[in-house]
Order: structure tokens, then sequence, then C-alpha cells
């Protein structure tokens, strides 16, 4: 799930996703832990971020609620292994909303 | 994600369906006692199984995000707030109730309580009503009780966690310093005992992590009357369990030390099904997600 190595997009569509994910994080765990953390696309947020999955949850909801209808963020999860949860990345869930997005026009 | 009064209390809950109606097809799952809520099975079992129906979780008065309330811990009280969850969530069909751990007590005393409501029961490593219960929760939740009322150092936690990666360790590094260092913290928390050993091994985590299980273990244990309640608990009485017709499938760690209560089980109840997974424990078996989720599927 790691975008390690990928090239990283940059446009409007990707940033604004981008900022979204990123800013559902910090609120979820606060500035000073997020900084510490260095969250960057490749951080994964079982092992990096270190989340709970209340936390996990929490931030899911958020994204649920903004990209409400455009994007299947439960579908995904569904079709997702315990070790695919485990390695999710903060990119891999970046480009899936684009992806979304992008097939939603 | 919303938030449900029912029976004086807000539960967070969770509905899900994946490409479906939603249809007839109802399985609610019932989470264990102490640091945990429902958002690890939601991931792991309550999503993927939405492809094939339609799935609820919810978060046990007192944990997660429902409402941490004063009093009212007992199984009845449970009971009674699933019962009134459905009702809320105007679930009137027979659901498929799963029950993991301590919500095994809740779900059988469900089916027995309320035939109509449920239509099957997969029990997950559960703790079963039945006699000597109280006494095997007991001895997990008393010993972190004393230590929380007696005072504990977070080092005692973050001693109990290892094999981290670099990364972690050195962001762990960091963050102990800051915050062990830096802060009030270590005084602050110094009332938040330790975990029971059994749950720092599932926890895996550095001290933010083990501070805020810490914090939630003492919330629950310390501010309300869980414990008193789980002492005032008794065994459901043999002939309301033997009274469950609807079918029910109890799976275990094969290593779990809940395994003997399988045997009351299936005295009391001949149609359950027991099932054993190898190599798994009572903490390790919720992993085992790709089994479980098949074995659910089955049973629904």
């Amino acid at each position: 799930m790691s975008t390690a190595g990928s090239v990283i997009r940059s446009d409007p569509l990707y940033d604004g996703v981008r900022t979204t994910v990123e800013t559902a994080i910090r609120d979820v765990v606060g500035e000073l832990y997020y900084e510490e953390c260095q969250v960057g696309l490749d951080s994964t947020f079982a092992e990096d971020i270190q989340l709970e999955s209340m936390e996990v949850m929490e931030i899911a909801e958020r994204l649920i609620e903004e990209y409400e209808g455009r994007v299947d963020f439960v579908a995904w999860f569904a079709d997702m292994e315990l070790d695919d949860l485990i390695e999710l990345t903060v990119g891999s869930v970046v480009d899936f909303i684009v992806a979304s997005l992008e097939d939603a026009g | 994600m919303a938030t449900v009064h029912v029976n004086g209390v807000d539960l967070r809950v969770n509905r899900y369906r994946v490409g479906h109606d939603g249809g007839r097809t109802v399985v609610v799952f019932v989470h264990g006692l102490g640091i945990v809520d429902h958002s690890g099975l939601a991931f792991t079992l309550g999503m993927p199984l939405a492809t094939d129906a339609e799935t609820v979780l919810y978060a046990l008065r007192g944990h997660g995000h429902s409402q941490v309330v004063p009093t009212g811990y007992r199984v009845a009280d449970h009971v009674a707030d699933l019962v009134a969850l459905l009702d809320a969530l105007g679930i009137d069909q027979p659901v498929h109730l799963v029950g993991c751990s301590y919500g095994g007590a809740v779900v059988v005393t469900a089916a027995a309580r309320h035939a109509a409501r449920v239509a099957s029961l997969f029990l997950l490593d559960p703790v079963l009503p039945v006699p000597g219960w109280p006494e095997r929760v007991l001895a997990l939740l008393e010993p972190v009780a004393a230590h929380l009322a007696g005072g504990y150092t977070i080092e005692d936690v973050v001693a109990a966690l290892g094999g981290v990666s670099r990364r972690k360790a050195a962001a762990a590094a960091r963050r102990a310093e800051r915050l062990l260092l830096g802060t009030t913290l270590l005084d602050d928390v110094r009332a938040e005992g330790p975990l029971a050993a059994g749950d720092i091994a599932g926890i895996d985590c550095p001290v933010r992590k083990a501070a805020a299980a810490a914090r939630r273990a003492e919330r629950l244990l310390l501010g309300t009357t869980l414990l008193d309640d789980v002492r005032a608990e008794g065994p459901l009485a043999a002939g309301d369990i033997a009274g469950i017709d609807c079918p029910v499938v109890a799976v275990y760690g094969a290593r779990s030390e809940m395994v003997p209560q399988a045997e009351a089980l299936v005295a009391l109840v001949p149609h359950a099904e027991v099932r054993l997974i190898e190599g798994a424990d009572h903490l390790s078996v919720f992993g085992r997600t790709r089994e479980l989720g098949a074995l659910i599927r089955q049973s629904v």
C-alpha cells in the first residue's frame, strides 16, 4: 500500500485532497504529535503514526462526511485484508480519494 | 457514524452495507469489556461482511466514544441497550448477533430474554453467562483497578512494549523525552495504572497509546460501578440458556482460556456448533479475520 518510490502528483485536486486528509489526521492526533511523527505520504496509520483503531475510525468518518456520495470508503475497506489495514498509508488514502473523485467526474 | 440516545445513554453506532440494499439480513456485533470499542471489529469484520449483509456495530456504554455513565454495567443493562438500539434504528426483524469475549455474555442473554429479536448467535471466544463467569472477568479487572488506584509509572506501561521499528522507536523516544521530562504528564498519569498483562500484550504501542488506554481503563474501572456490577452478577439460569433455539456457533482460539466453557455451552445448547482456530489464544483469535469472516458468512 506504500506510495514510497512512486511519483507524487502536485495539482489542485491532489493537493486539495492531501490537505484534507492531513487536516483530518492532525485534528484527531493533535498538532504536536502530528509534527513529532513527521507524518508524510508514506506514513502508515498503524505503525508510523501509531493510531488506535478508534482514531482511524474517527479520521475515516471525517473523510466519509467530507466526500459523501463521491468516495466509497466502506467498499474500499471491505476489500482489505488485515495486512492491508496494517500497512495502510496516508498516500494510499489520498490516491484512493483522488481516483474516486476523478472517476466520479 | 451516529450517536443514538437509547435507554438513557448515548451510544456511538456505525451501520454498513456495500453494493446492496441491506435486505433482511442484519448482523450486529457486540464487543468485549475494557479498553476496546467496536472500531477494530468494524474494519476487520463489519465492513467486509457489509458486502453480504447490513452490519451494525456500536460501542458499549462506557466504551469508546459512547457515553460513560456512572452506573449500569450489568449484562442486563447492555442487553437493554442492545434491544433499545435495535428499536431506535428501526430494526424489527430478527438479527444475527456476533458476541466477542464479554459480548458473548450479552448476546447469549439477549437470545434467552428476547428470542424473537435474535436469528442466530455467533460467539467469538466468548465469556458465557455460566457459573463462575463474574469471577473469571474480575480476575482480569480487579488487579488493573488495584494498580490504577495504587499508582504506577508510565514506564511500567512502556516497559511492556517491544519490537518497535527504528522510526517508531525514535519517534517514541522523542515523544517520551518531551512528555516525560518536559511536562507534568508523569505526575498527571501516575494514577493511571498498568493494564492487565494480557491487555498490554495485545496493544503493541508506545507511550501515547498506552497512556490513552490507561486513561480509558481508569475512567471505566474507577469512575463507574462496573466492577461492583460485575461482582453482583450471577449466571443466567441453565434453563434460560437451554431454551435458546436459534442457531449457535461458538468459535474459540484453540489456546484460549475460554475453551473449557465450550463444554458448558454444548451441555446446555446441544445444537451449538463449536469451532476451534488452531494456534490462536483469546487475543490473537480476533486477528484471524479471514477465517472469522468466512465462518460468520457461513453462519448467517
